[in-house]
């Protein structure tokens, strides 16, 4: 017996979506920060494999003395000399005695990402003179290798204690100022210079999406700190350290533990040297695959370990022979992700969607269930009018199960309301009515509504107010402020939901019909108009309220019958209760019903169009608490969904 | 009678008076930390103020619950508003500890250099990050839950 005219656009709809969107703003962060798809740790992945394409290849450097590391190529190619490095542990540290040419090796790939140096400079006593001197020539040097629109170098020296000369930044000059202005004296704290390098390499200038790197060089045994426990902290932080150790006075082992892995460690005998490994140093720094070849040979002295690198063997080649000196390959880090940032961003998106729709029902389910989300619905209508028994009525078809399993399902919640609405329904099975309302009986019917939609669901807290049917007349004054001053007016301007009440059996009543007709058209009229008025978000808000018109006490249509006579219709509706008692439960016909439908709504057609008019979501309801239509009382199943959220 | 509009609640205020507010210092700062250095990064949000701003956070959405006018009568309502009360005063609590432990941690890695507790610095930023995040929802929902408003 319902006529909808509008479809109802909620604003449920946009809930899950909003949950959705701060999903995938979260993920977008943080794979703009680098934090989803950007490791930033040093990580070695020792079986990226990469391509060395071997070209003129000359007199092979001879190999006297292979201190460090072993090269071996597991994977060796066919036909053309090219080398698949796959196992990096035991390239080989070759020192080149009589080198008589130079091979050039190119490397087929190479990513480039982004690298923080720390450069951490032993500015201990030891070093005055010649070693610093080198040192600070090898650093400017450095500097001038790196890409800095892209990365950031810092500087770090220590003696007693440790102190940081430049931040990471990308100013060559300033950087290099810092340099020059290194002075030795004192101890060799090394622990200090690491932590301290560790320090700015964690800090908020470093950048999440650049490999984190501090180059240690020293010239001496440590006299302070705990050297190793620092170290591996640093390296537990996702800091990979390349130690250098100049001159003999070193101790190798222990720059070699501190290093990141063994290939990181650079001896480096002669301090002229320094330049050179660091030149080597700088250009692996930003590859995920060493960059092009040739690195570099040396022409000093055959005792002198002046190269630092790997030498490669190709399939021509034999393990005792190394042809190429490349720098160190191994243990360079590998950027976690091959992708580009926009696939990553898309990834990271998609990612966010699929969390959203994985997370959404436990967070419904526990946040949701537990903090339902308010739904306020005013119901009004004049003294008499049958507020409290249609409300009271509507629960007692939730508790009887009548709502379910038609896209929601109520479920009655609260003590209170549980035994307010049982004492209720007591009283109108013995036959009495529930009398008007008073201000000390107002109270708010609550019920969860729980909605299904997918695999979402949304609870709804449902609070139904029941106010003095006076409050309601009151609406009709022009006394504006007045009215803002009741429970009624402040309860209902804020509700989601608006049920307007129509006394059939005052309509009925032939002699008052047209006077009721005219003021209920006025008194809806005007508090719809005063609810707009105070609305927060006025007229546009309140246009997408659901509203219901509802034509209540329906059965007296059957029970005066063909009745025409005024006052006979008068002592009927009297002796039919709507006072202390109430009327006999009935079976309707519901092609009386339905003929009717057509003469209210002529007689309320102006109250009809002008809400309709206001109202997007206006619904015309024919109600009874006391008729019965297939098994449910007349229209309350209709007027709870027309009212509900969609 | 001349007509007098008083200036009704609104959800939008209660929001901004809430949670924009007091997170507003925090985007300021923030906003400060970008420009002295323009790299999109989680360490722009100090996560140790963005502790206590949660903190603050969380006892202003108590105060305005307890503020809460219940206009028609129903004890399980004002029950379920207590309940609430106490939450949200737990959600300061926990949000103290974190604050707590954000400057324990911070003075031990960056103050006495004991880079060993750096790992536990970095977890409990996270904490805080998404514990802020899951916050924000809560509080949300509590909006929704009990219509709460802010009047000027």
């Amino acid at each position: 017996m319902r006529k909808s005219n509008n479809v109802y656009l909620g604003e449920a709809n946009g809930k899950a979506k909003t949950t959705g969107l701060i999903w995938i703003l979260i993920v977008a962060i943080i794979n703009l920060s680098g934090l989803s798809f950007a490791n930033s740790s040093s990580e070695v992945r020792s079986s990226a494999a990469f391509t060395i394409n071997t070209t003129n290849i000359s007199t092979p450097i001879s190999a006297s003395t292979t201190t460090a590391f072993t090269p071996t190529i597991t994977r060796k190619p066919s036909t053309t000399p090219t080398a698949i490095i796959t196992d990096t542990s035991k390239i080989t540290f070759t020192q080149a005695q009589t080198p008589t040419s130079i091979r050039t090796s190119t490397i087929t790939s190479c990513l480039a990402k982004s690298v923080d140096v720390v450069l951490v400079i032993d500015r201990s006593g030891s070093m005055q003179g010649q070693p610093m001197e080198e040192a600070q020539r090898a650093a400017r040097n450095f500097i001038e290798l790196t890409q800095l629109q892209s990365d950031q170098v810092g500087l770090v020296s220590f003696s007693d204690s440790a102190r940081l000369d430049q931040q990471l930044m990308q100013s060559e000059s300033v950087i290099k100022q810092g340099i020059d202005n290194l002075q030795a004296l004192g101890e060799t704290n090394i622990a200090s210079g690491i932590a301290q390098a560790q320090m700015e390499l964690t800090s908020s200038r470093h950048n999440p999406l650049a490999t984190r790197v501090m180059i240690l060089l020293s010239d001496g045994r440590p006299t302070a700190g705990n050297t190793l426990a620092t170290a591996q902290v640093t390296k537990q932080a996702g800091i990979r350290i390349i130690t250098i150790g100049l001159g003999s006075q070193i101790d190798e082992d222990l720059m070699r533990s501190i290093a990141s892995v063994e290939s990181d460690y650079y001896p480096v005998p002669d301090a002229s040297d320094l330049v050179t490994v660091y030149q080597a140093i700088a250009r692996t720094l930003n590859c995920v695959t060493p960059i092009r070849t040739p690195i570099f040979t040396s022409t000093t002295a055959s005792d002198t370990p002046v190269v630092h690198g790997q030498s490669v063997t190709t399939t021509e080649d034999t393990e005792d022979t190394p042809k190429a000196i490349i720098p160190s390959p191994t243990n360079v880090p590998v950027p976690p992700s091959t992708f580009s940032s926009w696939t990553a961003t898309i990834l990271g998106i998609l990612v966010g969607v699929i969390v959203t729709f994985l997370l959404t029902p436990i967070y419904q389910r526990f946040i949701g269930s537990a903090l339902p989300i308010a739904y306020n619905i005013a119901v009004l209508g004049f003294r008499g009018a049958g507020k409290t028994t249609i409300i009271t009525s509507l629960f007692g078809e939730i508790f009887a199960r009548k709502v379910t399993g038609v896209g929601f399902e109520a479920t009655l919640t609260g003590k209170n309301t549980i035994e307010r609405l049982n004492k209720n329904l007591e009283r109108l099975q013995r036959g009495f009515s529930l009398g008007p309302t008073t201000d000390q009986d107002m109270f708010a019917f609550r019920t969860n509504i729980r909605q299904k939609r997918f695999l979402f669901q949304r609870t709804y807290k449902v609070e139904i107010g029941d106010f003095d049917g006076k409050d309601s007349e009151k609406y009709t004054e022009e006394t504006i402020d007045w009215l803002h001053d009741q429970p009624l007016f402040k309860w209902a301007v804020d509700a989601d939901g608006l049920i307007f009440i129509i006394d059939m059996g005052k309509y009925l009543n032939p002699k008052g019909r047209k006077d009721y007709i005219a003021r209920m058209t006025s008194a809806i009229r005007a508090a719809w108009q005063n609810f707009v008025d105070s609305i927060e978000g006025g007229e546009k808000a309140a246009r997408r309220l659901p509203v219901v018109l509802a034509f209540h006490k329906m059965d007296l249509i059957e029970r005066i019958g063909k009745s025409k006579s005024s006052s006979k219709i008068q002592t009927l509706i009297a002796s039919l209760g709507y006072g202390k008692e109430v009327p006999e439960v009935i079976v309707l016909d519901i092609d009386v019903i339905n003929r009717f439908e057509s003469v209210i709504e002529a007689d309320f057609s102006e109250l009809i169009q002008f809400l309709r008019a206001e109202s997007k979501t206006f619904t015309i309801v024919y109600t009874s608490c006391f008729g019965i239509v297939n098994d449910n009382r007349l229209g309350l199943f209709e007027l709870l969904k027309s009212v509900l959220p969609k | 009678m001349a007509r007098r509009r008083k200036k009704l609640s609104s959800r939008t205020l209660w929001l901004m008076v809430h949670l924009g507010g007091p997170v507003f210092p925090l985007v300021i700062k923030s906003l400060i930390r970008y420009i002295s250095y323009p790299r999109l990064r989680f360490d722009i949000l100090d996560a140790s103020d963005l502790a206590l701003i949660s903190v603050f956070i969380w006892l202003f959405v108590r105060q305005s619950l307890i503020d809460k006018e219940i206009t028609l009568v129903n004890d399980d309502k004002k029950e379920e508003l207590r309940t609430c009360v106490n939450g949200c005063f737990g959600g300061a609590i926990v949000f103290f500890a974190f604050y707590l432990l954000m400057e324990v941690f911070t003075t031990l890695v960056e103050g006495l250099h004991q880079t060993n507790n750096q790992p536990s610095l970095d977890i409990t930023k996270w904490l805080v990050f998404v514990s802020f995040v899951v916050s924000m929802l809560v509080i949300f929902r509590i909006q929704q839950s009990f219509k709460l408003k802010a009047r000027i």
